[in-house]
């Protein structure tokens, strides 16, 4: 049984979804799947892919949701009509669409009481799952197909100026002039009132001061004995840098076409994975490539331990959309078979046929 | 805006899945609805923004509008390939009726883009519609199989980088009965035989209600759809020729996100409110 429902965004606009029921009850153990649309994609997905991934777990007693995000599909809201579709990819791919996540993991929650999620989700599907993921404690893992690892660098520059705080995250220096302009309107009275009227940009405020309280801290860090300096690391650590530039050894290629690398996304690989979450990669051939040239490059730790939890699989002949009959059919088996690790091997696997019957 | 909702056009039989833009307050409705059929296949997908859009339009105009998908498409029931023209055309017919009952007009026009408009016009008489709008319909099948398979081929050839089979052969194993994997959906041979059947100028001659027909061109320089001004000359009095030039196509994927069809929407609008 599938059910038409809606839910509000912390922006309060209306989204709109499908929630599948199982016809049979819940699996004992199994999870809730979110499963995420991609770029401006609505709920269906290429070729229907995630009404079919869903009708798929419903039919093991994994209950599934699939929903438009803020809009797109039937979900209130409006990006810019007109705009070019990078632009748009840009803004899933700095966490337009992460609050969405955590609202209909909520929703999906409350509707079905299950104690567990699984998301997952198609590349801005992907990535805008992998942001939720830390902020959702009941997430237990992701599964997430050709996570887009790079950004177009317009969009990373209009990201940029929509965010100056993320600028002196990226850029210390400026910190330290941004906290003196501040220091410099304290004398003001015009500026006094803006801030008590709440007209100020608190958080460009914040991070200016918090860069220069770091800076001060990194400064103390190389002289504090071992123990204290670890200690140290683990309360403040080294910053990140949110979305850099492209760096020396990156694929000429790919910076060519404008694109550079999204340095947003190891910090919340890191994030979900510190939280305890598990993470499967699932990447075809087509968008391998790419995937690995630049994921190599995402400052990940050289502990190799902090990876734990992580798996990477590529699947031959695939196109990106997943399209061909081979790679539909790894995919679903990917997705159930992580499901099933979910649920502590409960799920009647090999109860759906290939390719999938009418629901 | 809206809501989102499954219903029965054949009672007990499939659930379809329906989006009703009801007439906001303040805006005095109309005892006539609107029914919105999408086009086909991934072209569904790609236009799903800009129709919504026009569903918002034909609301704030007074007019209920009904999305809905087909069987085997979208939110419904089914898998894609067990759809059939037959299926579709009675699927329209329900859909006409569902929106008769939650919006409690007395008539209702069919719209449709591309063979979403196919479909419309061949259950126009069924659904008894008191008008319908064809937003770049698909008037020969035929031609537009042929067109689809020959798409398919050219992203096969780009996947694997090599030349494959050839339409023909494609042609030749849905004759035996077997079906096409297009982008994703399995084209089945009922499906093919269904879509080279149709002929609008000859299937939807005789149809006798008001009938906008709308050339979406990308320039104003475009040249006319020789196959939609052949079906307005069958159709008579009744159909009315339109121009309208969207820079953007409606219904494909492009490097710029089309959210909206202004021209089209205002052409269609004008039309159906004078």
């Amino acid at each position: 049984m599938e059910t038409a429902v809606c839910f509000k965004n912390t922006r309060g606009l209306t989204l709109h979804g499908v929630l599948h029921h199982p016809d049979g009850g819940v699996t004992p153990g199994a999870p809730a799947v979110l499963w995420m649309s991609a770029g401006q994609k609505d709920r269906l997905g290429a070729w229907r892919m995630n009404l079919v991934v869903c009708r798929r777990l419903a039919k093991l007693g994994v209950p599934a949701m699939r929903f438009d995000f803020h809009g797109i599909g039937d979900s209130e809201g409006e990006h810019p009509h007109g705009q070019f579709v990078m632009d748009l990819y840009g803004y899933i791919q700095t966490g337009g669409m992460k609050d969405d996540v955590v609202c209909a993991a909520r929703h999906l929650l409350a509707e079905t009481g299950v104690k567990k999620l699984v998301f997952g989700g198609l590349c801005g599907g992907a990535i805008s799952a992998l942001f939720a993921g830390s902020e959702v404690r009941e997430c237990w893992g992701h599964y997430l197909v050709d996570l887009p690892v790079t950004i177009s660098s317009a969009a990373r520059q209009r990201f940029l100026e929509e965010h100056p705080e993320e600028m002196l995250r990226t850029n210390p220096e400026e910190a330290e002039k941004v906290w003196l302009l501040y220091l410099k309107k304290a004398v003001n009275p015009t500026a006094w009132r803006r801030l008590l009227s709440g007209e100020s940009d608190y958080k460009l405020m914040a991070e200016a001061l918090r860069q220069r309280a770091r800076g001060g801290i990194d400064k103390v860090r190389p002289l504090l004995p071992e123990g204290a300096r670890g200690l140290l690391d683990r309360v403040v650590p080294a910053p990140t840098p949110v979305v850099a530039e492209v760096s020396p050894g990156a694929d000429p290629g790919q910076s060519a076409t404008g694109e550079v690398r999204n340095e947003r996304v190891a910090p919340a690989l890191k994030a979900v994975l510190d939280a305890g979450q598990r993470v499967r990669l699932v990447t075809s051939s087509t968008y391998h490539p790419t995937f690995m040239a630049y994921f190599g490059d995402l400052h990940l730790p050289k502990d190799r331990a902090a990876w734990r939890g992580m798996d990477l699989t590529t699947v031959p002949d695939a196109n990106h959309i997943f399209s061909l009959e081979a790679c539909q059919r790894v995919l679903f088996d990917g997705v159930e078979s992580l499901v099933q690790e979910a649920s502590g091997g409960t799920l009647p696997l090999g109860a759906v046929a290939f390719p999938p019957t009418a629901a | 805006m809206g809501d989102g909702f499954f219903f029965q056009p054949a009672g007990d039989g499939p659930r379809l899945y329906g989006f009703l833009h009801g007439v906001p307050s303040g805006v005095t409705p109309r005892d006539e609805g609107a029914v919105l059929v999408h086009p086909f296949m991934e072209e569904r997908q790609d236009s799903h923004q800009v129709s919504r859009n026009l569903g918002e339009d034909l609301a704030r105009d007074g007019f209920p509008a009904l999305r809905f998908d087909l069987y085997g498409a979208g939110d419904s029931a089914g898998e894609w390939h067990e759809g059939t023209v037959e299926r579709w055309v009675d699927d329209v017919v329900g859909a006409a009726a569902e929106l008769r009952r939650r919006a409690g007009v007395a008539r209702v026009a069919l719209l449709g883009l591309r063979f979403g408009g196919t479909l419309a016009a061949l259950a126009a008489r069924r659904a008894e519609a008191s008008r319908l709008v064809l937003w770049q319909p698909i008037v020969k099948g035929e031609a537009y199989a042929q067109d689809l398979l020959r798409a398919h081929l050219s992203a096969e050839m780009v996947l694997h980088k090599r030349a494959g089979i050839s339409r023909e052969v494609l042609v030749q194993r849905l004759s035996e009965g077997e079906g096409v994997n297009l982008f994703g959906y399995q084209l089945s041979p009922a499906q093919y035989k269904g879509l080279c059947g149709i002929d609008l100028t000859r299937d939807l001659a005789g149809f006798t209600a008001p009938t906008l027909a709308v050339d979406v061109v990308r320039t104003a320089q475009a040249r006319e759809s020789k196959d939609l001004r052949a079906l307005v000359e069958a159709l008579g009095p009744s159909a009315t020729y339109a121009r309208a030039v969207e820079t953007q196509s409606l219904y494909t994927e492009a490097k710029v996100h089309y959210t909206r069809a202004d021209q089209v929407s205002e052409v269609t609008r004008a039309w159906l409110r004078a």
